[in-house]
């Protein structure tokens, strides 16, 4: 009798921790015990990505050069800012550098990544010609419609951050275009990685005459 | 080991119940055999008798019998319609379609009744506009059901500019004559177009400033104007009640993609207001029930997006209503369209990994699947009558527009070609 008691409250403890999420927690799948089992399985037998996981705002975005990918454009990093302020004056836009999430991420508590943000934020709290534009983008496994309400937290997750360091909230534009505009197409793990991405755009004043 | 036994049990338990999807059988709907005359041969006939054929077959609203000789032969004679010969044959109805100069003629008997209807259909100079308007006049007659000519569907054309990058721009597709027309051409990124006020008024998103910002296009004069100018933020996914005086949408002035509303009329829009907020959760996509009384919207306040309703009226005008979560068997449930008769939503919802249409039965509280394969479908939009749903398919880079009856879930192709048309709706026009 003693041990059924000990066993049914193992089960039920399984049960409840899974459905146990903290106010800035927040599951793409569904919420419940079998889930929670079930990617906790997954995970400790490394079996990849899984569509359904809990995510927490412990886990970070990471930068272009962290990654290892070869960018584009200039890699968003804190010595080529005066650079790049200093040469706008000829472009309309230009492009930055992107920021990448991990799956249903928004949130990131990363130093490096923090550090680069708040020189960002001081650089436009400098100039105030300077505009940056913030477009949150999803990869392709939820749809159409819901990503483009939910590439807004993400666009405004950084925002967020670029305006508590210091950021005038007039410079700032968070924009989602969901998974509208993806940066590459296919359906890989490694694909959806590239697609989750905060894209960040410095726009000077629009020319005039 | 009866307590190991156990555990195993309920473990298999709980992952049987994640892991089996039961779909629900379909509704039978009891739909009337129909005997079509295969038209004279000469001056276009084989082709309007394709076109009726394919458009009553396509509606729903009846069962089309295949051409029989006897049946052929009966309607040759001089007693053409005489019903216990019909009731033989398994016909409810018998249609006589007869070219004649300047339009149709045509003869619909109904054999339990035994009576004898005749129309006639004027040339309104496309033979594929007349001869939609003649099927569904000939299916009002008979079903008392109106067909969808005289309709078009709205929807975004997404595709790659080897110099621009992706850009967006708004089509209509005529349901009669098949055809797709570009309305936009700016280059820029326009998706998410309804109906508006007005027959040539769209109401679209378009990214022209930076934010997304609802837009009025007048699709006569080619002008266009900002809806909400001084709401801050984004605006995305709006919906406009049935009667046109109300104007629901997703903004996020406040940082988090609310649920916004406002009314709506000639003289432009009222002050927007917050309808629904809960952070950090995400809303979109909202549809107005036909009364308006209530709207259904898609909220993750729970975790897993699903569809709430929520009750627009206020009981004894006071208080705050709440959204009620309706679907719970199926996980993402997202872009609802509530029927023009209230009982039905559709949506699309991730089944066995892949998103299909679904319809969620406000009757009977049934969460019903639609359709099936590998493809993922998404946006589904009702036709103007109630009878039809259009969805889009994503495909890669690509996707295309289908038509869908929900009761034979029958369906066919409207758009063809690799680039991504999506965000389809459906109007009268």
């Amino acid at each position: 009798m003693k041990y059924t008691f000990y066993l049914f409250m193992v089960i039920l403890c399984s049960c409840v921790s899974g459905c146990f999420t903290r106010s800035h927690s927040l599951w793409e799948g569904t919420k419940t015990a079998t889930r929670y089992i079930e990617y906790q399985g997954k995970k400790f037998f490394s079996k990849g990505d899984s569509d359904s996981r809990l995510v927490n705002d412990t886990e970070n975005f990471l930068l272009d050069r962290e990654r290892g990918m070869s960018t584009d454009g200039v890699v968003l990093h804190k010595e080529i800012l005066p650079t790049l302020a200093s040469s706008v004056a000829s472009h309309e836009i230009l492009y930055m550098g992107s920021l990448y999430f991990e799956t249903d991420a928004h949130v990131t508590k990363d130093k490096e990544s923090h550090n680069t943000l708040r020189e960002l934020a001081l650089d436009l709290k400098r100039d105030p010609s300077l505009k940056l534009r913030v477009e949150g983008h999803c990869d392709e496994r939820a749809s159409e419609a819901y990503n483009l309400a939910l590439g807004l937290r993400r666009a405004r997750g950084i925002e967020e951050l670029l305006i508590k360091w210091g950021a005038p909230p007039s410079s700032l534009e968070a924009i989602s275009f969901g998974k509208e505009r993806p940066a590459v197409l296919g359906s890989r793990p490694s694909d959806w990685e590239k697609n989750r991405r905060v894209e960040l755009k410095l726009i000077t004043p629009k020319k005039r005459g | 080991m009866r307590f190991s036994s156990l555990f195993i049990f309920l473990f298999m338990v709980m992952h049987l119940e994640a892991a089996f999807i039961v779909p629900l059988k379909s509704q039978a709907t009891r739909v009337d055999p129909l005997y079509m005359h295969r038209m004279d041969e000469k001056e276009e006939g084989a082709t309007c008798d394709a076109i009726l054929r394919r458009n009553f077959e396509r509606s729903g609203a009846i069962s089309l019998l295949p051409v029989m000789q006897e049946a052929e032969e009966m309607l040759a004679s001089h007693h053409p319609f005489m019903a216990s010969a019909w009731r033989a044959c398994g016909a409810r109805h018998v249609v006589r379609v007869i070219k004649v100069p300047g339009g149709f003629h045509s003869e619909l008997f109904d054999v339990a009744k035994g009576r004898i209807v005749t129309l006639d259909t004027k040339d309104i100079g496309n033979l594929l506009s007349t001869l939609h308007a003649l099927s569904d006049q000939i299916l009002y007659t008979l079903t008392g059901h109106r067909g969808s000519s005289g309709t078009e569907i709205l929807y975004a054309l997404r595709k790659k500019d080897r110099e621009r990058g992706w850009i967006s721009e708004l089509w209509a597709l005529d349901y009669d004559s098949g055809e797709s027309k570009q309305l936009t051409h700016d280059n820029g990124y326009a998706i998410c177009p309804i109906g508006g006020q007005s027959k040539e008024d769209i109401i679209y998103v378009d990214y022209r400033e930076g934010h997304s910002k609802l837009y009025v296009l007048d699709r006569l004069t080619g002008r266009r104007w900002a809806l909400f100018p001084g709401l801050v933020g984004n605006q995305l996914l709006p919906a406009l009640s049935p009667s046109g005086r109300q104007i629901a949408f997703i903004a996020d002035p406040q940082g988090s993609a609310d649920l916004f509303i406002s009314s709506f009329s000639s003289g432009g829009v009222g002050p927007p207001y917050a309808l629904y907020s809960a952070p950090p959760s995400t809303q979109a996509s909202p549809s107005f029930h036909p009364d308006e009384s209530r709207l259904v919207f898609i909220s993750n306040k729970a975790g897993n997006p699903q569809l709430h309703t929520l009750d627009l009226i206020r009981e004894g005008g006071k208080g705050k209503n709440l959204p009620v979560k309706i679907t719970r068997k199926y996980r993402e449930a997202i872009t609802p369209h509530w029927s023009p008769d209230g009982q039905r939503i559709a949506y699309s919802a991730k089944v066995n990994g892949v998103r299909q249409i679904m319809l969620y039965d406000l009757i009977k509280k049934e969460e019903r699947i639609l359709t099936e394969g590998a493809m993922h479908k998404e946006n589904p939009c009702w036709s103007p009558n109630g009878r039809h749903l259009v969805y889009n398919t994503v495909e890669g880079e690509g996707g295309n527009l289908f038509i869908l009856h929900p009761e034979t879930k029958q369906q066919f192709q409207v758009t063809f070609g690799g680039e991504r048309k999506h965000y389809p709706y459906w109007r009268r026009i």
